[in-house]
């Protein structure tokens, strides 16, 4: 809101310069956005916080600046003298839950005109656009009061009544922005005998407004209620200068004082004559209201002693009352009516620190008490896996969750499981992610794009799916290579590092099928049935639809999967105290054999044998087709000896045989091993 | 025989020990092993025209020298080639074979930071859903439906009347159901707002949010760790500005501002002329909060506090655009 260095000066005398002035609002709570200089005056732009609706006005900024320093305030002048005791026109309040009061006054014989230099260059002021000498004292007032008044052509209204009532269903309004309304019965609006003639306290109606040719005007200062002025905004999507100070609570004890304003002004500027008196309906609430307070309970929260003597003159420059008992610790403080935000005891310990001074209030550390702080072992599995995956070259990329049908098609996904947003802001962005991988195509398409030719890429983020209409979210972690020099076999050993530097053993990797995978180069990865993950060659189609080239790997991780099983107590053992012996086997393998088959086999039948490594996979000439040929090694080592070559020679024969027997596996030649 | 192996001996040792470079070391080599008239090769050859019996001694007394010069053969050159090494000297200027090392994201990088700061503290991390309910995410942070502040909270909407978190504030209200005081945790994570995307704005971004309760927490211990935290990101020198705020699940409130780190409080265009940026919001936490989940409000007092991790990143290295982040352009990516 903005407001004007000289006009605040006026209502309250502060001896502070602009710039003291500025630094003096922003310790007070109102950040100063912005500080211009208009001709001889310097307008301050200030972010009032949403509970502060008191503040939306000059008064209300002068109200503090004057607790702040204790300087009595000067209200603009609404002395508009003695007034008939006639009443020429009926207000009627039907809906009292939703205008608990209302004020209104007839004002005749009125000059429509162009306002006055002075008035348009405060409207300027306040950022709103000069239109006429009624409207631009009711908007004036609205601004240095902080109470939204509407003037109605007094001659359009039918009936010489004023009805406050909900619309009825379909009711239609065409609003002062020329657009037709429909209503609906939960929207309060006022109306003549005939029709609705505005939406309370958010806008006015065309057909009453003031016009070049208006004599006569009725001028409304009343008090809506905030919820339903709030809902009615929303749901006709406008926001007004009215709308926004109903929302967050006007002061109903100010209703009747600013239309006093505007009809002191209005006779001054408009030359407009009062006829008969204000007339009022409803309820005014309590001016006042009381709240319990406790001076030891301000150290107890601030962490700071406050003299009592203290408090009381923060009350005292803010209006409060102060009712104390004896000596008791039990204040009784009073309340005035336009401080909304202050209902509990917690309300005015803010108050005292705010006036205190929060640069005031030392700085201090809480002891560590009995609090324990016991690291949550799943951040440091995420801290491992990041740390792991860039060792390996891996860059962590952030995508957005949000995503559009389109990419669900180009890789592949289903939409049967996505998840929708209600009000997306564009449809570019309106399903939940259920995979992060596209993502990351997309990613490294902009990086191919930018000449870098190879790249490893990775994110770890929340995944979301329906089913049954039941909503899910998961932890994802999602890894991608595009490498000319890589296959299958180099992101499976990356899978494997990861894994094994999680502590995760025991691991199955099978042949797993995925739309968005290549059907020959596709794996699951489970452990005790529990599938940990995917990995593979995406998918040809898919890589070309991202404009990719073919060697693109994925690599995916169920991260809620991987915490189940991440085993961070790891013992460790003794090394072994005599040497080993290696043996090298060269094989030729039917091609439907699994290695994992082959290992399984070699284990059943090795003695003393502490590990088997297979590597040199091979299909193609020379190899007879229908085989493949890899090679194995063979580590031998017993607990409790040396073993000697003759030994090993005897296991290792027993080994070949059985590789023989049991699957047709064949040596090609012997080796005789180191 | 001896003492013709005598005497090769000796002239082998000569002349291996002149050599000075690899050509001579070949020659040499040549010279006493060479496969068709080395000395040694001819002796060996020799040994079948002596006596039977004289074979054995004489065989033996071949192989022995053989493997003597190899010895030294081996010895000088090892010695040549690290001498030559020293005379050409490589060219330090060229380029090293980098090995591959990635990077993390500078959020990432920001978050992990603010967590250390905070566990140094005695805070714990803790995470929570991105799919929340109405209740965790307004009401019970003392925000009813149609409360005006909701209007920097717009949410996006999934059926059935759950939504995307607009911050991370619900995490302290699931946490506080669960667990009763002592609590000192942080919780990192996305949250989701309906705004369009401008140099500032993203629909998508990240929190750090913090909560400390206790019986005796007080808002001086929150100044206090919030003014540790300022100084260990953005330095010790750095000026700090607590100012009143609100939240509707705090209170009292405040916006915690640190000196422009670009014009030092001077004015510019980051900080929009005001000389001081906002780093975080914060506050005791308000007794209706406690009421929702349970606690005492007589009992326990404590204070909260959230921060955009985006925002403390593009302060601390002057990123003057939140789309950057998303992109994620390796040439980007690898300035942090
Ligand atoms: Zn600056």
């Amino acid at each position: 809101m903005k407001i004007s260095y000289n006009s605040l000066k006026r209502i309250v005398d502060f001896p502070f310069s602009p710039e003291e002035l500025a630094e003096r609002l922003n310790t007070l709570g109102f950040e100063v956005k912005n500080r211009d200089v208009f001709e001889e005056d310097v307008i301050f732009d200030l972010e009032i916080t949403s509970n502060r609706g008191d503040c939306l006005s000059l008064v209300g900024i002068a109200r503090e600046i004057s607790a702040l320093t204790g300087k009595s305030l000067h209200l603009p002048c609404n002395d508009i003298g003695k007034l008939e005791e006639k009443s020429l026109f009926q207000i009627k309040i039907i809906d009292l839950d939703l205008c608990s009061y209302y004020s209104a006054c007839l004002i005749k014989d009125v000059k429509v005109a162009p306002s006055p230099l002075w008035l348009q260059k405060k409207i300027q002021i306040w950022g709103g656009k000069p239109i006429n000498n009624v409207v631009d004292i009711t908007n004036y007032v609205l601004w240095e009061m902080g109470q939204p008044l509407h003037p109605f052509d007094y001659s359009s209204l039918s009936g010489g009544k004023v009805i406050v009532r909900r619309a009825e269903e379909g009711e239609i309004l065409i609003t002062l922005d020329g657009v037709e309304r429909r209503l609906s019965k939960d929207m309060l609006v006022i109306a003549d005998e005939k029709r609705a003639i505005a939406l309370a306290g958010i806008i006015g109606g065309r057909d009453t407004q003031i016009q070049d040719y208006t004599r006569n005007i009725l001028i409304e200062s009343a008090f809506f209620n905030p919820v339903s002025v709030r809902k009615t905004s929303q749901k006709m999507g406008i926001t007004t200068e009215a709308s926004y100070r109903f929302e967050r609570g006007v002061d109903a004890w100010i209703a009747k004082e600013a239309l006093k304003r505007a009809i002191f002004l209005l006779q001054k500027i408009a030359g407009g004559k009062v006829a008969g008196k204000i007339m009022e309906k409803g309820k005014l609430p309590p001016k006042k209201r009381w709240v319990f307070f406790r001076p030891s309970k301000v150290n107890k929260i601030i962490g700071k002693r406050i003299s009592k003597s203290r408090i009381k003159r923060i009350f005292h420059n803010l209006q409060f009352e102060v009712e104390v008992k004896d000596r008791e610790d039990k204040w009784k403080i009073s309340v005035p009516s336009f401080r909304k935000d202050i209902e509990r005891e917690i309300d005015l310990i803010e108050e005292i620190v705010r006036f205190y001074g929060y640069d005031k209030i030392p700085v201090t550390l809480p002891s560590l008490g009995k609090e324990t702080s016991c690291e949550d072992f799943k951040e440091e599995v995420r801290e491992k896996i990041r740390e792991i995956l860039r060792g390996l070259g891996f860059y962590e990329v952030i995508g957005i969750s949000l995503e559009e049908e389109e990419i669900f098609k180009k890789a592949n996904l289903s939409l049967s499981e996505s998840v929708r947003l209600k009000n997306p802001v564009s449809t570019r962005q309106n399903l939940l992610s259920t995979h992060l991988f596209p993502h990351l195509l997309k990613i490294a398409f902009g990086n191919l794009n930018q000449g870098i030719e190879e790249l490893r890429i990775f994110e770890m983020g929340n995944i979301f799916n329906k089913k049954k209409d039941i909503l899910y979210e998961k932890i994802s972690l999602s890894s991608l290579v595009v490498e000319k020099e890589f296959d299958f076999f180099s992101l499976k050993g990356i899978g494997e590092v990861l894994l094994k530097e999680l502590g995760i053993e025991g691991v199955d990797f099978s042949f797993g099928e995925y739309p968005y995978l290549s059907l020959n180069e596709g794996a699951t990865i489970k452990k005790n049935d529990v599938t940990l993950g995917l990995l593979g060659r995406i998918h040809k189609k898919v890589a070309e639809r991202f404009q990719l080239p073919p060697y693109l790997y994925l690599l995916e991780f169920n991260l809620s999967n991987l915490f189940s099983f991440y085993n961070s107590k790891k013992r460790v053992k003794a090394l072994p105290k005599f040497p080993f012996i290696r043996r090298d086997l060269s094989l030729f393998v039917k091609k439907e054999i699994l290695t994992e088959e082959i290992k399984k086999l070699i284990f059943e039948e090795g003695e003393e044998l502490e590990k088997v490594e297979f590597f040199d996979l091979y299909q193609g000439k020379p190899i007879p087709s229908g085989y493949k040929s890899l090679t194995c090694s063979l580590i031998f080592r017993a607990a409790d000896r040396t073993l000697k070559d003759e030994e090993v020679n005897k296991i290792q024969e027993k080994i070949i045989n059985s590789l023989k027997e049991k699957m047709g596996i064949y040596l090609r030649g012997e080796s005789p091993g180191v | 025989m001896e003492r013709i192996v005598k005497k090769i001996r000796q002239e082998a040792k000569e002349k291996i020990e002149r050599i000075k470079n690899k050509e001579e070391l070949e020659k040499v080599r040549i010279e006493f092993l060479g496969r068709k008239r080395g000395k040694i090769t001819e002796l060996l050859k020799n040994i079948t025209t002596l006596p039977l019996q004289e074979r054995p001694f004489a065989g033996r007394l071949a192989n022995e020298i053989k493997r003597e010069i190899q010895q030294l053969l081996d010895k000088k050159r090892k010695e040549i080639s690290s001498e030559e090494e020293v005379e050409e000297r490589v060219d330090v200027t060229f380029p090293g074979r980098k090995p591959r090392i990635g990077k993390l994201h500078p959020l990432t990088q920001t978050t992990e930071k603010i967590k250390r700061i905070f566990v140094s503290m005695g805070f714990r991390v803790v995470r929570g859903p991105e799919i929340e309910t109405e209740y965790y995410n307004f009401e019970a942070l003392n925000m009813p439906r149609y409360h005006p502040a909701r209007n920097e909270y717009d949410s996006f909407y999934l059926n059935k009347g759950y939504l995307l978190r607009s911050h991370t504030s619900p995490v302290q209200i699931r946490v506080m159901e669960k667990e009763s005081p002592p609590i000192r945790i942080i919780v990192p994570g996305r949250v989701y707002r309906r705004d369009a995307i401008d140099a500032s704005h993203f629909p998508m971004f990240h929190q750090v949010e913090g909560l400390a309760v206790d019986e005796k927490v007080t808002f001086s211990d929150l100044k206090g760790v919030l003014s540790s935290f300022a100084y260990q990101m953005f330095g010790k020198t750095t000026r700090l500005r607590f100012r009143p705020s609100f939240f509707p699940f705090t209170e009292p409130s405040l916006d915690l501002d640190i000196q422009c780190v670009i014009c030092q409080g001077k004015g510019c265009k980051t900080c929009g002329r005001k000389g001081w940026l906002e780093i975080l919001g914060a506050g005791m936490v308000d007794p209706e909060v406690f009421k929702k989940v349970g606690y005492e409000p007589e009992k326990y007092q404590g204070f909260a506090f959230g921060m955009g991790v985006e925002r403390i990143c593009m302060l601390k290295y002057g990123v003057d655009d939140i789309r950057l982040f998303f992109q994620n352009d390796l040439r980007f990516l690898n300035q942090f």
